[in-house]
């Protein structure tokens, strides 16, 4: 049986595999945040279902599966969200490459320093909330959106190398962002 | 005749993100990236990967989910296009401005309270509040704090479906740099202190593993009404990932029961 602590701790721990798998599902960042909070009450709720903790990961995802569809079918009009079939796909996929999540946090962040401060400040901005989109940067910024979407696209593109090379520097075989 | 190049694959993932990711995406948006991932598992790949490279950035920077905002009939002002309706959606300057002129509260009686009183570590300092010549309420030194930008998290509650919030609604102002925050609650069903309390809980990652931080018991008085409260905690919180709020025995727990939960707020 596992605890409410335990549970929260494991919640923290997967958090951002999860969160990247909700994004997978919903397509949107906000909509993202929405179904893991949800599924993270509903979770703690049902928390008598899991059994071993070793079990979790996959046990927390199918909520997120389960919930994706369920917005989907509630809302009809939701218009970007992926086929019942492809959602499985995508889930089993995902958790074969769950193991990476932490290594790939950990090389992020030291990449983000290698970025300019121009560019940790266009990142940090656009990432600060989950519905931010270029034509609201472009507004706030007051630059052309054309130019913030190739700054951007440039940024990830570095930040995607550099994940690479220190991922296989760490003795990854295969980098899912080589 | 030269043949065009092949878009580059992250690209194509790039411009099809930005559009699923603005108002007027349509279901043919989606339909047409799933098409394009199924044939592809590179681009499959490059696209779990783009997704968990998102998340993390989302993590790292995240300060304001920018979900639907919290205000009541009491502190929305007359003139205001919220006045009447109790759910708005703002951005945080908005909701900023017009809380600056909204001080009153219908405040529940709270007892707040710590039960764990574990020693900060050696070296370490909680920033206070600097006393102000007119003392601030509650509710105006939280929109200071909500103001004052920098690591300042501003995360909405879920309810749990649970009997005691049917109506709840809330969120969490915290600075992580300042060891400040306020919980706003709304709707929340009272209780019996003789019975059960509510308790706060953080799960904070800033050590590299997760620790239960106990935020607090607290009563409720009254369901309708908005309860503001200070966060108080005596460990030192790096990198809060959850707050919880539970139902617990009085005088609270060391460990959350769980068996009664009936607020979640998740750190971006």
């Amino acid at each position: 049986m596992v605890s409410e602590h335990q549970f929260l701790r494991l919640f923290a721990e997967h958090k951002p595999h999860l969160r990247a798998f909700a994004h997978a599902l919903t397509l949107q960042a906000g909509e993202a945040d929405d179904l893991l909070q949800d599924a993270c009450v509903q979770m703690w709720q049902k928390l008598g279902q899991l059994k071993v903790e070793a079990d979790f990961r996959a046990w927390a995802c199918s909520f997120l599966r389960f919930n994706a569809m369920n917005r989907r079918r509630k809302n009809s009009r939701s218009p970007v969200s992926f086929s019942a079939e492809f959602v499985d796909q995508l889930a089993a996929e995902n958790e074969a490459e769950a193991d990476l999540a932490d290594a790939e946090r950990t090389a992020l962040q030291g990449c983000l320093e290698e970025l300019t401060p121009m560019q940790q400040g266009l990142v940090r901005q656009y990432y600060a909330k989950a519905d931010v989109t270029i034509a609201d940067l472009s507004n706030e910024l007051q630059r052309p959106a054309a130019g913030l979407y190739k700054t951007l696209q440039r940024v990830r593109e570095a930040l995607r190398a550099c994940i690479g090379a220190r991922l296989r520097e760490e003795g990854y075989s295969h980098s899912l962002t080589s | 005749m030269k043949t065009p190049e092949p878009a580059d694959p992250e690209s194509v993932l790039d411009e099809m993100l930005e559009r699923l990711q603005s108002s007027d995406a349509t279901a043919d948006d989606a339909a047409k990236l799933e098409a394009l991932l199924k044939a592809d598992p590179d681009l499959r790949r490059r696209f779990r990967a783009r997704m968990r490279m998102e998340a993390h950035l989302f993590s790292i920077y995240g300060t304001d989910q920018s979900a639907p905002m919290l205000t009541s009939p009491e502190t929305a002002p007359a003139d205001s296009p919220a006045a009447g309706s109790r759910i708005i959606r703002m951005r945080p300057r908005e909701m900023v401005a017009w809380l600056g002129a909204a001080a009153c509260l219908t405040f529940a009686v709270l007892m707040w309270s710590t039960r764990e009183r574990n020693v900060p570590p050696e070296g370490t300092s909680f920033a206070r509040t600097a006393p102000a010549p007119v003392p601030l309420t509650v509710a105006q030194q939280r929109e200071q704090l909500l103001a004052s930008g920098g690591d300042v998290l501003h995360i909405q509650f879920k309810g749990g479906g649970n009997a005691v919030a049917t109506r709840a609604e809330g969120d969490i102002v915290w600075s992580s740099e300042k060891q400040a925050g306020y919980l706003r609650l709304y709707g929340l069903a009272g209780n019996d202190p003789s019975r059960s309390q509510y308790q706060l809980w953080i799960v904070d990652a800033g050590l590299g593993t997760n620790v239960f931080v106990n935020g607090g018991v607290f009563d409720v008085k009254k369901e309708t009404g908005e309860l503001i409260l200070p966060i108080v905690v005596e460990n030192l919180i790096r990198e809060p990932v959850l707050f919880a709020i539970t139902v617990e025995r009085p005088g609270g727990v060391v460990n959350p029961t769980g068996d009664r939960v009936p607020l979640v707020a998740l750190a971006p």
